[in-house]
């Protein structure tokens, strides 16, 4: 089981810190114009 | 868009940046390093138990837990929030689990059995197998650097939480009312709720957060965890029996450092009034606490000297008494023995054959009842400190080589060879030589023979420039080291010794010390255990 947790960090580590293979949904703008429009 | 950024500078020494309000550090340290504190404590007073390691084992997840939740505050980083997140994922139920073995070993005093360990690791797998997949994380958005959880963080785990709850709850139903005593089963039960209590704090801020919406709301579930961790460790203590006025103590001195320090890093004011309002509840709950175990310790202080006084007034009574009774019992014996001595003499004209017997029989007795009553009476007296030595110059030599010719028929009549062997020298001595013959070698010479069923009796003498050796050494029944420590003791007899000795009274071997000691001198013992002979060497010193 400790085999299988150190496995399972390693490619957790893997995929978010190395190849980072995750979406990643850039809302900033849409604040940025939000904010621009509140002003 | 190669590596965007969460919104906001990035984190200065992992853990600070714009983006992490105040109280968030002050939640996050004050839970580490008071629940650490805490556990260290107990690991500390007693490192060798299961409990002690398992606290300190589940609080170190905890405080990975929430360093690992400071990371993600802190960074603007995405890869560094989603693998932050995902390792905390995997540590929750983790604490959980812990959690579940610590109740288990508390009340079972054992490990679970093969079946529920495979349970467990049946509960885990989907979380580890899944840890780095999109079923446990799908996406992030940057505007608030908050990662989208997939089945296993969202739902998953929790089911893992409630079944592990659920688990500590049914082992606690069934297991308290088997536990013997009544204070067992209370024990047990408030360690029970204080760790479920300390799990429930721990996923307040997951639940509030994921209810809510407001993660900074969520940070004051994590102000409850000192408190439970110091639940379960007074619990851990009061079932170990530890010391707990200390850790008390100690609480209160952490509680207040925590808090001063913390004031001192707030800049809003209403920061300062959150920090210093958990501060004063913790200094009036742990000062509560404190203040009531002074005042138990003060009057059990004076229970226990007055105590302490009317033992020594019932001490010195019986002193007293075991003198007087012991002087009267002498004074009788020696009359008797006076009695049959006459009529062993023929002082009260021709006694028939039986009566001489039984005159001869009962003058052994009387001899043994004197020395009995001899010794007692002398070792009160060594007790109280009523005892006169003389300081004359006298033949050390020839004090050992009288003893042994008294006692070789004692040896002969058991079919035991006593043998003595002296060096060169002169050994003249300054002390009491009375109270060193009786009490110091006829009383060796005697043991080493009483105690020797068969084989041999060794005297030595030697003597180098400092000191006078004096030893005798028996193929006798030997001392364990049970017995090796009670020897020299006051009534100290072996576990066995009266069945070898029925005239044994306990106090030879004290005296002997005694009377050793006054003049400067040592006595030692030595024996490999039982039936195998021992050696006792005495040493006195010239000057």
């Amino acid at each position: 089981m400790a085999a299988l947790v150190v496995l399972s960090v390693s490619l957790t580590f893997w995929r978010t810190m190395v190849v980072k293979d995750f979406e990643i949904v850039d809302d900033v703008e849409f604040d940025v114009e939000s904010d621009t429009d509140q002003l | 868009m190669n590596n965007p950024l969460c919104p906001w500078e990035p984190s200065t020494f992992l853990f600070f940046s714009s983006n992490v309000p105040a109280l968030v550090h002050y939640s996050h340290f004050i839970a580490i390093l008071a629940a650490l504190v805490i556990a260290l404590y107990v690991f500390a007073s007693n490192p060798k138990t299961v409990i002690a390691r398992l606290f300190l084992l589940l609080v170190s997840v905890f405080s990975i837990w929430t360093i690992l939740d400071l990371i993600l505050w802190a960074t603007n980083r995405p890869d560094v929030v989603m693998f932050s997140w995902s390792l905390q994922i995997l540590l929750e139920p983790m604490t959980y689990g812990v959690a579940f073995y610590l109740y288990y070993f508390f009340l079972y005093k054992k490990w679970p059995d093969l079946e529920t360990n495979v349970f467990i690791a049946c509960l885990f797998l989907p979380i580890v197998l899944l840890l780095h997949t999109e079923y446990n994380l799908i996406e992030l958005y940057l505007s608030d650097c908050e990662a989208i959880e997939g089945p296993v963080a969202k739902y998953y785990t929790h089911f893992v939480h409630a079944a592990l709850i659920l688990c500590i709850a049914f082992m606690a139903t069934r297991q308290i009312p088997r536990l013997a005593s009544q204070k067992e089963k209370l024990v047990a039960m408030f360690f029970g709720f204080g760790l479920v209590s300390f799990l429930l704090a721990f996923s307040s801020g997951t639940i509030i957060g994921s209810l809510t919406d407001d993660w900074i709301l969520s940070q004051y579930g994590l102000f409850g965890m000192p408190f439970f961790a110091a639940f379960i460790a007074y619990c851990i203590i009061k079932f170990e029996a530890f010391n707990v006025k200390v850790i008390t103590a100690e609480l209160l001195v952490v509680a207040l450092g925590i808090g001063i320090l913390s004031l001192v890093t707030l800049q809003d004011i209403q920061n300062v009034r959150i920090v210093a309002s958990i501060t004063f509840v913790l200094v009036c709950i742990i000062g509560y606490i404190l203040i009531q175990n002074v005042r138990r310790e003060i009057r059990l202080r004076i229970h226990i000297e007055a105590q302490e006084y009317a033992l020594q007034v019932i001490n010195r009574q019986q002193e007293g008494l075991l003198a007087f009774i012991s002087h009267e019992v002498k004074g009788y014996l020696a009359k008797s023995q006076a009695a049959f001595a006459g009529i062993l003499q023929g002082d009260y004209g021709k006694a028939p054959e039986p009566l001489l017997k039984m005159a001869d029989t009962g003058l052994i007795d009387m001899r043994r009842g004197v020395d009995m009553v001899t010794d007692i009476l002398e070792a009160s007296n060594l007790r109280k400190g009523t005892v006169n030595y003389e300081k004359k110059s006298f033949d050390f030599r020839a004090s050992v080589e009288e003893i042994v010719h008294d006692l070789t028929p004692m040896a002969e009549k058991k079919g035991l060879s006593l043998a003595l062997s002296i060096a060169d020298g002169d050994y003249t001595l300054v002390g009491d030589e009375a109270k060193i013959r009786r009490h110091v070698l006829r009383n060796l010479v005697e043991n080493s023979i009483r105690y020797t069923l068969e084989g041999s009796v060794q005297v030595s003498l030697s003597r180098d420039a400092r000191a006078i050796h004096f030893s005798t050494k028996d193929t006798g029944v030997g001392i364990t080291k049970e017995d090796m420590r009670n020897l020299f003791t006051e009534g100290g007899h072996g576990k066995d010794s009266l069945k070898v000795n029925v005239d044994s009274t306990g106090y030879g071997l004290f005296i002997a010390k005694q009377v050793t000691q006054v003049h400067k001198g040592t006595i030692k013992a030595f024996s490999e255990g039982k039936g195998t002979g021992s050696e006792f060497l005495v040493e006195l010193p010239l000057s």
